[in-house]
């Protein structure tokens, strides 16, 4: 019954219309008719009756709301009269229009970020089911475990429903199709890595059991890229051999497309196929080399599970009794999701904060800009009000206006956000621990939707307010008036401008610090010296030779290859550069009677490797061509071990032995010192670390240092042609892969720095920017306003610099207070940025100066305009118009 | 002149339902009318009865229609529908339940035993 009625009153609004002014009259004319035959005078009895009737417009607006629809039509109503008032003040809309776009279009491609990082499950079923095992050291988490521990756990534990190990790092292959080798990333995972992620391959299978053992016929699962990139997307290649580094690995499956597995200590993130890990467990107990992921039994909580990790590892200590790790603190479970996005949560919701900052100063703008436009439109309002329109329907319509700046603002920024993600995901870190893509989904369509709708109430509702409760009858009489002095109005906008002077100062101050610590991360000395190196990795076929011997007679003999590549000074290989990932574990020293443990960093590098990296040798010898596998063991460490296990006294002559659980200890003597050099990042103190000699390594611990970088000091820039030419001239086959020069390295590595830093100065200079013009709009108004002032104040003498010191003066009165205000917000605030600042304190008065003189600058510019603009005025005609 | 007291909308429904049993009637009609069987008590003005007469209308429950009133003047009449019929009834009965209940509840006296 309604829905007809809602039609008709919708469709045919203007027929119901007619009729109803029909039904109104002819009621005001029967009344009318009563008074005449009453005895009254006919045109007496027609104005009392409209004056019992109370009017016929009145009436038929009170009808007309209890019509079913009345809401809907009236919001239709008011959107197009929105419109329409819209387009007659072009340059007040264009500007309102545009400064909420960029706002909210900000807002939106960050929210983007944090949506594919934050707030979205990873792309697995059911991911909140997944944990992470964890070793919590005194230094801090290490997110690894040994085979022992692996097999352990997937045993004896109650918790899980299933348990997957991954190698630490991917490793390299060289794939070959056809004449050229590439380079393939693979990631060592045991048999029920997929399983335990809960994805299923889109072609054939994932590993059985046997294949995950060792010594049996390889298997691998490709990634949905490779599969399209090197084999052309073959619908037969399942069951197919390849040869990776001269082995055939049978294909048992092809993952989907957009498939990832995140590690976030990984530099790159994308991997191109899977292997099986095949775990022996007692053979590789000497290092933390696999993390663990596992998947909750159904029904399990988090801290049920904590609990039986708890158990087993009490269980572990009993069963094997040198099991032991210094400075350890029990073995922890993290969700995986918080293990994946732990870094970059703070930083990412520090710049979600800093962009709805600026979107609250674009906000305020608005408002402002509303405030301005509001008195020209005072009389219509009051005409309104007159004509018997309730406060609150003249408040809904304003706001729909208001309503309606904002959403055209939101489209405009939703339209162009695909190019701002794109541009942001483009200067984005490498390391970004994205599972998918960032882009304008339906969670950010709503996000920008919700955000343009608290944007244009913000904007708006002050306003609308106070301009429905307009004087009536004054602002009638004062009609085209339009500068009818509202010192209220005035006062509040210039109070606004203050708070966007205080936000950009709590911006500017933030990007200050971030920059001023960005610089400090750039000249700190990394230890080592980055310019004139090149580098790239080579992965040894573990097939091809087989033992350490053979391996490292190759290694020597392409170091002598690359020695004499012309330009060369000196070459070296290394298990690890600085700043790539690299292996750690225990060890033990031993110095005179004292033993101490330490958790080191270890690496094997080739004798030039000091003396090509530029590190000095701080006490004893750097590895020499005699530290071969006949003569003492030897090893060097660098100065935070010295300082950690003997501090003070001499290390030099001292053993050290990697804890190897079960496995006999490894003792070698200390011959050299070396100074320190920056591990995980520019921003991290060195570590403890323990150098080997290649030649010295035997087979098992050989198989451990797997990976190869190679360092190439010259003095002039080699390129990748040339490696891959005197690579091939020693051994065919092999790849040479991520060629870069070594200040590549080191800059990825302040990517993420760069990334916030350079966000925050952006954000910071909108911030400024919108002040600014905030600033303008009230100082321009300000001067219009007070015109005749002006005028009497020059024709009484003031010259035009006076004048102008007026406006500046003024300028300075809004803007001080909000600078003073933004400082006091500094000081409190940006010890948030605490854990981003490198050598730089939260509240350094070098910054915060620097920061309150650019905003007197700004302020200074603001005034300069309207201050010129105040000069120009005709005392004349000024005074003519009182 | 007839005392004015505030009309809750749902009874001011249930009246002009009650007025329009005996037959249509134009607004200003059922406006008499009402201030006819309440002896005067309720005057219900033309502000308050055209939203109410449109609403009962989009509710189902009357119709109108153009007319002649008694003055030759064309008026809009309206009258019951089967459903309005229905809904003065139960409305009447809901009110007389009501009304009995307020009635023994205020003549409690004061002082009385709960």
């Amino acid at each position: 019954m309604r829905l007809r009625f809602l039609f008709r009153n919708l469709i045919r609004g203007a027929r119901v219309d007619r009729q109803l002014d029909d039904e109104v009259r002819s009621f005001v004319d029967m009344l009318a008719d009563d008074k005449v035959a009453q005895g009254i005078a006919p045109e007496e009895a027609r104005r009392q009756a409209h004056i019992e009737a109370g009017g016929i417009e009145q009436l038929k607006e009170a009808t007309r709301d209890a019509h079913t629809g009345a809401w809907l039509e009236s919001f239709v109503r008011d959107v197009r009269y929105g419109l329409r008032m819209l387009a007659r003040t072009p340059d007040f809309s264009a500007v309102a229009v545009l400064t909420l776009a960029l706002g909210i279009g900000a807002n939106t491609a960050i929210f983007s970020l944090v949506n594919v990082l934050l707030l979205r499950p990873l792309a697995y079923p059911q991911s909140g089911r997944l944990v992470h095992a964890q070793w919590r050291f005194a230094q801090g988490d290490v997110p690894s475990v040994t085979g022992t521990e692996f097999a352990f756990w997937t045993e004896h534990s109650r918790a899980f429903e299933s348990t997957a190990a991954v190698a630490l790092f991917p490793s390299g292959f060289n794939l070959v199709t056809g004449s050229e080798p590439a380079y393939v990333k693979a990631l060592a995972v045991s048999r029920d890595f997929f399983r335990t992620l809960g994805v299923q391959p889109v072609l054939g299978r994932t590993f059985t059991a046997d294949e995950d053992r060792p010594n049996t016929p390889k298997a691998v699962v490709l990634s949905y890229g490779l599969w399209q990139r090197r084999f052309a997307s073959d619908p037969g290649i399942v069951g197919r051999t390849i040869q990776l580094d001269n082995t055939s690995y049978l294909v048992t499956g092809v993952m989907p497309k957009g498939f990832v597995f995140v590690l976030p200590y990984a530099v790159v993130q994308h991997v191109d196929a899977w292997v099986p890990l095949a775990l022996v467990p007692d053979a590789h107990d000497q290092g933390h080399d696999f993390t663990m992921i596992a998947r909750l039994n159904p029904g399990i909580r988090l801290e049920q599970a904590q609990s039986d990790m708890a158990r087993v590892l009490a269980e572990i200590r009993q069963d094997i009794p040198g099991h032991v790790r210094s400075n350890e603190g029990g073995m922890w479970l993290v969700p995986y999701q918080k293990w994946v996005t732990g870094d970059i949560r703070a930083p990412l919701l520090i710049l979600f904060a800093a962009v709805g900052l600026v979107l609250l100063i674009a906000t305020v703008n608005v408002a402002n800009l509303i405030l301005t436009r509001a008195v020209v439109r005072q009389p219509e309002v009051a005409v309104r009000l007159a004509l018997g329109a309730s406060q609150g329907r003249v408040l809904r319509q304003l706001l729909t206006e208001h309503l309606l700046l904002a959403f055209l603002g939101g489209a405009l920024a939703v339209i162009v956000a695909p190019v701002a993600v794109h541009a942001l995901l483009a200067f984005a870190p490498q390391s970004l621990p994205l599972t998918a893509v960032p882009h304008v989904d339906l969670a950010v369509l709503a996000f920008a939707f919700c955000v343009s709708a608290a944007a244009g109430l913000a904007a708006g509702i002050l306003p609308a307010m106070s301009a429905s409760r307009s004087d009536v009858s004054n602002s009638i009489k004062q009609g085209a008036r339009t500068l009818s002095g509202n010192s209220a109005h005035a006062r509040l906008k210039n109070f606004m401008v203050t708070g966007e002077v205080a936000l950009s100062v709590l911006l500017l101050s933030g990007a200050m610090l971030l920059t001023l610590s960005l610089i400090a991360l750039e000249r700190t000395d990394p230890g080592f010296n980055p310019r004139a190196l090149s580098t790239f990795h080579l992965w040894i076929p573990a097939d091809k030779f087989e033992t350490a011997a053979t391996t490292w007679d190759f290694e020597r003999r392409l170091l002598a290859r690359l020695s004499s590549v012309p330009g060369a000074e000196s070459a070296a290989v290394v298990s690890a550069l600085p700043l790539e990932p690299g292996l750690n574990g225990d060890a033990t020293v031993t110095t005179g009677k004292r033993e101490a443990h330490v958790y080191v960093e270890k690496r094997s590098a080739s004798p030039d490797y000091f003396r090509t990296m530029q590190i000095p040798v701080v006490q004893g010898r750097a590895f020499r061509e005699s530290d071969d596998a006949s003569a003492g063991l030897v090893v060097i460490v660098n100065q935070t071990f010295a300082h950690l296990c003997c501090p003070g006294g001499n290390v030099l002559g001292g053993q050290v032995a990697l804890n190897a659980g079960s496995k006999g200890t490894w003792p070698r003597q200390i011959v050299g010192v070396v100074a320190d050099t920056r591990e995980e990042a520019i921003a991290e103190p060195a570590p403890a670390m323990v150098f080997f000699p290649p030649a010295q390594l035997d087979d098992e611990l050989r198989a451990v240092f797997s990976g190869s970088s190679w360092v190439i000091r010259s003095h002039a820039p080699l390129s990748a042609g040339e490696i891959q030419r005197a690579v091939a001239h020693v051994d065919n086959g092999e790849a040479v892969a991520d060629f870069a020069p070594m200040t590549d390295i080191v800059a990825e590595s302040l990517a993420p720095s760069r990334f916030i830093t350079t966000l925050m100065i952006v954000f910071a200079a909108l911030a400024l920017l919108l002040a600014a013009i905030g600033l303008y709009g009230v100082l321009s108004y300000s001067v219009a306003e007070r015109t005749h002032e002006i005028g009497l104040r020059m024709a009484l003498g003031a010259e035009r610099r006076d004048v102008r010191a007026m406006v500046l003066s003024d300028g300075f009165r809004v803007a001080l207070p909000g600078v003073a205000v933004g400082l006091a917000l500094a000081l409190a605030l940006t010890r948030l940025l605490r854990n981003l600042l490198f050598g730089v304190s939260p509240t350094n008065p070098e910054a915060l100066l620097a920061v309150t003189l650019i905003l007197v600058a700004v302020a200074s510019l603001a005034s300069y305009i309207p201050g010129w603009r105040a000069t120009r005025v005709d005392p004349m005609t000024a005074l003519r118009y009182e | 002149m007839a005392k004015q007291l505030d009309l809750l909308q749902g009874t001011l429904d249930l009246l002009i339902l009650k007025t329009l049993q005996l037959g249509p009637l134009h607004g200003l009609g059922v406006s008499r009318r009402i201030e006819q069987i309440t002896r005067g008590t309720f005057h219900v003005g033309a502000g308050s009865l055209f939203p109410a007469l449109h609403r009962l209308e989009e509710a189902g429950w009357v119709t109108s229609s153009w007319g002649e009133s008694e003055n030759n003047r064309r008026a809009r009449f309206y009258q019951l529908t089967r459903a309005g019929r229905r809904r003065l009834e139960s409305e009447t009965e809901r009110w007389g339940r009501i009304s009995l209940a307020m009635q023994r509840a205020l003549a409690v006296p004061a002082d009385a035993a709960q």
